[in-house]
């Protein structure tokens, strides 16, 4: 990695050539908070004239790269070709074929997750049978995921109450079982489970739970 | 590391503040890295104790005496050869905090050195310190000319007086000086590949924190850091220090457990048929 100075607008928001303007968006955001005047990764390394460069080189890629035109006319210059107005400018839209340094939410840490070939989703039939869809093993499947509830709570616009009450199966505190089972889909669904079977088997536990509370409670426990 | 296989044994290096054995359940044993390092024992192979985890022995590190603390050169390059005759899949060396020089050395000699960082001022700050000079130290370790290495020296002071501030203004210095070793300069930047993990987590800006530092690093030092992972903030990783055993056997199913051994399948890679690419 060369210094910054000596750095290109796309190569300072760390973005190949011919990003697609989502992936210009968001790694503009990131870098903002990573040099944002009080972020702690910043925090001890870089005194203040040495952060406001690099805001400045930031803020100054991204208004080049974020406007159409703007952006039309530096990639004609990186490719040294004459800068006119005859010439149309490309949309673009290519996408990353490489793991995004900035991830928009959730942030990924690697791809391989290796508990993830014991999700659900991917079990054998009789594996799936056996596979219980309980409050623990959601929570498990969320954990896997690196979901962590505020998260989960703003892709299914559920509150985060009720889905800790889901995951810690805290039946009480949850609402009429046809607005659970709703619940319990859309969280599914967000992990990328069949909603349906899902939903249903919770359903069940929910209203054998509510039947018997006190032996829910226990049976959890072990 | 040791659940899912691997043979490890975990050394207790640091001999200043030992108690790696407290966390893994065995009593204060009586030999340790200690007598290694004070010529009592020669073959480091027989302080490797069994611990209550398959798969785990532990040469530990208590009953230093201070002197012994920070081993000179000789003794720590004694300890490193030693180390790589150890039987095992990973040896693993828990480093005490600070900069002394056999804490740099250990960890610039691994093949995966890892930085542990809880998201707070204090630590990132102890971390940029710690990263700086482990690699201001490498870097000094690859040229060969004194008067370079002088220079390498002088500026790992932010206030040198020759007004090197990055490690990019001090690798210009050395490649007008010396093309031959701006080269080699050059080769230790790019395989300088510390890990990072980001320790008691509790909300996504933590989490977000591990990418910040690798992009400031990439930037300001020039070095690609690996972002191993994160571990949530969790009660059960206290109570497990508690009841003297790993969060991963104590408490299986806590969040810090998961993130733990997801961290730990980072660390040893795919499994063998599929890193080598063949199938039975």
């Amino acid at each position: 990695m060369r210094p910054l100075e000596e750095l290109g607008h796309y190569e300072v928001l760390e973005l190949p050539h011919g990003a697609a303007f989502e992936e210009i968006e968001t790694a503009y955001r990131t870098l903002k908070a990573t040099y944002a005047t009080n972020s702690l990764a910043i925090y001890s390394l870089l005194d203040a004239s040495d952060a406001d460069f690099v805001r400045e080189r930031i803020q100054e890629a991204y208004r080049v790269l974020s406007d159409e035109e703007e952006r039309h006319r530096y990639d004609l210059q990186l490719a040294g070709e004459p800068v006119g107005d005859e010439v149309e400018p490309v949309k673009a839209a290519v996408v990353l074929d490489r793991p995004a340094i900035f991830e928009s939410e959730p942030p990924a840490l690697g791809s391989e997750a290796p508990l993830l070939e014991e999700s659900p989703t991917r079990l054998s039939p009789a594996r799936r049978d056996e596979f219980e869809f309980n409050g623990a093993s959601l929570r498990r499947e969320r954990l896997r995921r690196e979901l962590d509830v505020d998260q989960l709570a703003e892709i299914t616009k559920i509150s985060p109450n009720y889905l800790r009450c889901i995951e810690e199966e805290r039946f009480e505190e949850l609402p009429a079982a046809v607005y659970v089972r709703g619940f319990v889909g859309a969280y599914a669904r967000a992990l990328g489970l069949d909603a349906v079977e899902v939903s249903s088997r919770y359903t069940a536990r929910l209203e054998a739970g509510r039947a018997s509370p006190k032996r829910s409670r226990l049976l959890d426990r072990n | 590391m040791a659940q899912i296989g691997q043979r490890v044994v975990a050394i207790d290096a640091d001999l200043e503040g030992a108690n790696l054995h407290t966390c893994l359940g065995v009593p204060p044993p009586r030999e340790g890295l200690a007598d290694f390092v004070a010529n009592r024992e020669e073959d480091l192979r027989k302080l490797a104790l069994e611990t209550p985890i398959p798969n785990l022995r532990l040469v530990a590190g208590t009953h230093a005496h201070l002197s012994d603390a920070q081993p000179d050169e000789v003794h720590r390059v004694r300890l490193i050869r030693a180390l790589r005759q150890l039987d095992a899949d990973w040896v693993i060396l828990d480093l005490g905090p600070g900069l002394q020089s056999a804490t740099l050395d250990y960890f610039l000699v691994a093949d995966a050195g890892l930085l542990v960082i809880n998201p707070e001022p204090g630590s990132v700050e102890n971390a940029y310190a710690f990263l700086r000079a482990a690699f201001y130290r490498r870097l000094r370790q690859a040229v060969v000319s004194e008067e370079l290495r002088d220079l390498i020296t002088e500026a790992m002071d932010p206030r040198n007086e020759e007004g090197i501030r990055t490690p990019h203004e001090l690798r210009a210095e050395v490649e007008s000086a010396d093309p031959a070793e701006g080269a080699r300069f050059v080769r230790a930047m790019a395989e300088f590949h510390p890990r990072i993990v980001i320790n008691g987590v509790r909300n996504t800006e933590d989490i977000r924190l591990g990418f910040a530092v690798a992009s400031v690093c990439r930037r300001y030092f020039g070095v690609e850091v690996e972002y191993l992972g994160y571990v949530n903030h969790d009660e059960a990783a206290r109570r497990s220090v508690l009841a003297r055993e790993p969060v991963v056997r104590f408490a299986k199913e806590a969040d810090a457990a998961i993130y733990l051994d997801r961290i730990a399948r980072k660390i040893c890679g795919p499994p063998p048929a599929v890193r080598t690419g063949s199938s039975p």
